[in-house]
């Protein structure tokens, strides 16, 4: 959610948004992901044995590594179809012609930033630095909209009691300057990501490594202990943020990385120029070169990009994509992969909301549809108080809340409440109308609140103050809820703003992360949502999806699920 | 002679130390104001991680555990020995955060002061020399609107007329990634008209009085009845009497292009100084925030001063006075 804040509030606390990330697909619910069925018919068919884990997640990373290779020579065939038509009529010249037409040129990619100079993988505050950063370096895995989609690791395997990972690496990997990347380098990357004092975002999700017994077996392979079982810990750290740079790196200005793209220069404000690494180990990128600008207003952002400034911004209002949604000069695109959950969060742990029926009551109160018709202009989707919709562990079986005023009014009353305060702030945008729209929702249950409304950059810059507010907007990132429980919910969760934790969700909650075979393991995750959906302070009431505008010469925009764009996968024709 | 030279000597060591003393309480006013600001750069740092443990260990590697006073001191004396120390939230010098946006910045307001002087004086000149006319009525009228639109209007009707319906200009001033603003100096086109709509007009008002005030000195009344042209009546009368007072009111374009650069520079996307003092104020990085925000106050004072000095220079009396 931090990364948000930043970008609308310049607070810096950006990284962990970004990092927010699972399966996701806009026609097609997360639990029918294609991994995730993958893994599940597994479970069946080998019901018997005790050896479902491994295999499972060995497989789920070498299926994905072949789906992979199978979309990139799908899109290099969509990208050469015109010759393939031409081709066997006509001449050679005309085919290359076409080729050139479809490949290279170079893509001005804006989004936020601005205050940076370094592409430190720990030090990631917008979404600009975040998409340099994810061109330069490769990563272990990373989570796609369809699964994991395999990076330099080849298979990441647990032992059978997962205190224990395997990482294999693909061979042939090389660092931009020609050096291989080994197991050393990966081990390096986790202790350099895993440091609290260099590193504190991303820290947290590396505290179950037992770094004093981690070893390289050989030049491709890593043994990674951990402290306690962590079943889940591809979905929550190995495919969730590892981006792996080589041992001993000191330049972060201009890094030596292994990614699709080399950075060349840097304009020492979280832009810089990339060219096309050729040696990549995947299919070689198509654009030859990719300069990230920072804009921080979206406004500005969107006049670049009409104005040909630009060829893609990332990061805008539904407002700007409302008014430009009929404009044929550039493609509005709006995507729920890196989306906010829009949310009103109560502390359950301090009155008034640590009484059951005024959080059951203000559930009821609330018109989730007119707050995305008022708030979103109608462009998101309805939230049922989870993170993590359409992701892969959502549980969408629960029934969708609706508003009930006569019941939200009688639990007002027997709760004696008739007055309420609400802490608003626009860290995203439409938060602050969101609380004026509960004004007069509440109003209708007979409850009269009043608003106070904190400055954006202000908000995040007292943890103890929003850890302590009663009643307040908020937002989360949409990540899977393997991922936004642990961080955010439970007595383990440092940033706990509802401060809900009971023992039962604790339970369930460690059995989601420890449980090694899967059903049983997605199912604690079922059970947890539903203990935090019952009796929980949060009311997720929407969805903001990640909107994106780009010229009609774009194509082939493929984003990973905590709303990263490929860049290797653009194609710009001319 | 001797008296007049001692006195300019005076006057300019009195300035400076008024200048000195003016930065001292400028930096101590920046400094209380960003540790008012709720929250702290370690908060910030550690984010969702921010618990009571790691929070004092970052402090204390940041030194937010001194006391205000004591901070203040050492970034107070480590900058007059000409270091100005270091982002809390980046480790980049300060020198090298704000090199570019200052240059950037220097670049847009010299050329933005220099199209505001010669919008104001012209418009002063057409609107003061005959006081009453019909072109005076008109420049009056005429600026009187433009002061009263502000300066981000202005520059949202340039940016949707003429940057994205006519097309002719850059709606956005994206500086390139190895050059300045003048690699492409048409970024700078919309940038500096907003800004010299509002700064223009307001400065062709108060010189317009002045140079009606010279149009009634009796030596330019006189001139006009000996049957000398309009021209030479402007140039070799009137206008060196209102220069004082013009160049004065020419100074008090600096604290406003100061301020105007901040909005102007946001909605254009200029990456210059103001729109990295705003980034800088969300981050609560205080080094950032004191070092720009005293180069734009001793920007302001030395405009004032050199109004003051036009001032001093242009009356005999205050330079001879014993």
């Amino acid at each position: 959610m931090f990364l948000r804040a930043a970008a609308s509030a310049g607070v810096g606390a950006t990284a962990l948004a970004l990092v927010g990330c699972g399966d996701d697909d806009d026609d097609q619910p997360a639990p029918s992901s294609a991994a995730a069925q993958q893994q599940q018919e597994q479970v069946e068919q080998q019901a018997a044995s005790q050896q479902e884990a491994q295999p499972q997640q060995e497989q789920a990373v070498a299926e994905a590594a072949e789906q992979q290779e199978q979309q990139q020579a799908t899109a290099q065939q969509q990208a050469a179809e015109p010759q393939q038509e031409a081709a066997p009529a006509q001449q050679e010249e005309e085919q290359q012609a076409m080729v050139a037409e479809t490949t290279g040129g170079t893509l001005r990619f804006s989004a936020l930033g601005g205050s940076g100079s370094a592409i430190d993988p720990r030090d990631i505050r917008s979404g600009l630095a975040y998409h340099s950063m994810a061109a330069a370096f490769d990563f272990l895995a990373l989570q796609g909209p369809k699964g994991i989609e395999p990076g330099v690791a080849e298979s990441m395997t647990p032992n059978e009691d997962a205190t224990a990972w395997t990482i294999k690496l693909r061979p042939g990997v090389r660092f931009h300057d020609g050096t291989r990347l080994t197991a050393q380098d990966v081990a390096f990357s986790i202790g350099f990501l895993g440091d609290w004092e260099t590193s504190p975002y991303f820290a947290g999700q590396w505290a179950d490594v037992d770094y004093a017994n981690m070893v390289a077996i050989d030049d491709l392979t890593l043994e990674l202990p951990l402290l306690r079982p962590r079943a889940d810990f591809l979905d929550a750290s190995l495919a969730l943020y590892a981006p792996i740079v080589p041992e001993g790196i000191t330049d972060l200005a201009l890094p030596n990385g292994s990614g699709p793209f080399r950075v060349v220069s840097n304009d020492g404000a979280d832009g810089v120029e990339l060219i096309r690494n050729d040696d990549w180990w995947g299919e070689p990128a198509a654009l030859d070169r990719v300069i990230t600008i920072p804009i921080t207003d979206p406004n500005a952002r969107i006049n670049a990009l009409k104005s040909g400034e630009i060829d893609f911004a990332r990061g805008l209002t539904p407002t700007i994509a409302l008014a430009e949604q009929d404009n044929e000069d550039i493609v509005v695109e709006r995507s729920t992969l890196g989306g906010t959950a829009l949310c009103f969060a109560m502390n359950t742990s301090i009155p008034p909301f640590n009484d059951a029926r005024l959080r059951e009551a203000m559930r009821l109160a609330i018109d989730r549809q007119a707050l995305l018709g008022g708030v979103l202009l109608g462009q998101g989707e309805l939230g049922n108080d989870l993170v993590g919709l359409g992701l892969a562990g959502y549980h969408d079986a629960l029934p969708q809340r609706s508003r009930d005023l006569a019941r939200a009014a009688e639990l007002f009353s027997a709760a004696g409440v008739s007055e309420l305060d609400i802490v608003a702030s626009e860290v995203v945008p439409g938060l602050v109308s969101s609380a004026e729209l509960l004004v007069s929702q509440l109003a209708e249950a007979g409850v009269t609140l009043t608003i106070e409304e904190v400055p954006a950059d202000a908000f995040f810059s007292d943890f103890a103050r929003v850890l302590s507010t009663p009643l307040q907007t908020m937002y989360f990132v949409n990540r899977p809820a393997a991922v936004h429980l642990p961080t955010f919910v439970g007595s383990a969760a440092v940033f706990n703003v509802t401060a809900f934790a009971t023992p039962e969700f604790d339970a369930a909650l460690n059995e989601s992360q420890s449980t090694v075979d899967d059903a049983e393991r997605a199912e604690s995750l079922l059970r947890a949502q539903e203990i935090e959906w019952n009796d929980g302070g949060l009311i997720v009431w929407g969805y903001s999806p990640l909107i994106m505008a780009y010229t009609p010469n774009v194509t082939n925009v493929n984003l990973v699920s905590d709303g990263l764009v490929k860049l290797q996968d653009v194609v710009l024709s001319s | 002679m001797t008296a007049g030279l001692h006195n300019a000597a005076r006057y300019t060591i009195w300035r400076m130390a008024s200048l000195v003393a003016t930065l001292l309480a400028v930096s101590v006013i920046l400094f209380a104001a960003v540790e008012w600001l709720p929250g702290d750069p370690a908060q910030q740092i550690l984010g969702i991680n921010a618990t009571p443990e790691r929070l004092d260990v970052l402090r204390e590697q940041l030194n937010l555990n001194d006391p205000v006073p004591v901070r203040y001191g050492h970034w107070l004396w480590s900058t007059l020995q000409g270091d100005l120390g270091e982002s809390v939230r980046t480790n980049q010098s300060v020198e090298a955060i704000i090199a570019r946006p200052a240059l950037n910045t220097a670049i847009l307001a010299l050329v933005a002061f220099a199209t505001i002087a010669a919008v104001a004086l012209c418009l002063a000149a057409l609107g003061g020399m005959r006081d009453g006319s019909k072109t005076s009525t008109v420049v009056s009228v005429t600026t009187l609107s433009a002061v009263s639109v502000p300066e981000f209007i202005i520059a949202g009707i340039l940016i949707s007329v003429v940057g994205l319906e006519l097309g002719w200009l850059p709606a956005v001033s994206l500086v390139p990634s190895e050059g300045t603003p003048l690699s492409r100096p048409e970024i700078l086109v919309l940038p500096v008209i907003s800004l010299s709509i509002v700064g223009g007009a307001y400065g062709a008002r108060l010189i317009r009085a002045a140079v009606a005030d010279a149009a009634r000195l009796p030596h330019v009344q006189a001139a006009r009845l000996a049957g000398l042209t309009e021209s030479r009546v402007l140039f070799r009368h009137l206008l060196p009497s209102a220069v004082p007072p013009s160049v004065q009111v020419l100074a008090f374009m600096v604290p406003f292009l100061v301020g105007g650069a901040v909005v102007v520079e946001r909605i254009f996307a200029f990456p210059g100084l103001g729109s990295q003092l705003v980034d800088r104020i969300a981050l609560r990085d205080a080094p950032v925030i004191e070092v720009i925000g005293l180069i734009q106050a001793a920007t302001v004072i030395v405009g004032f001063q050199i109004a003051d000095a036009v001032g001093f220079l242009a009356s005999p009396e205050r330079r001879t006075a014993g």
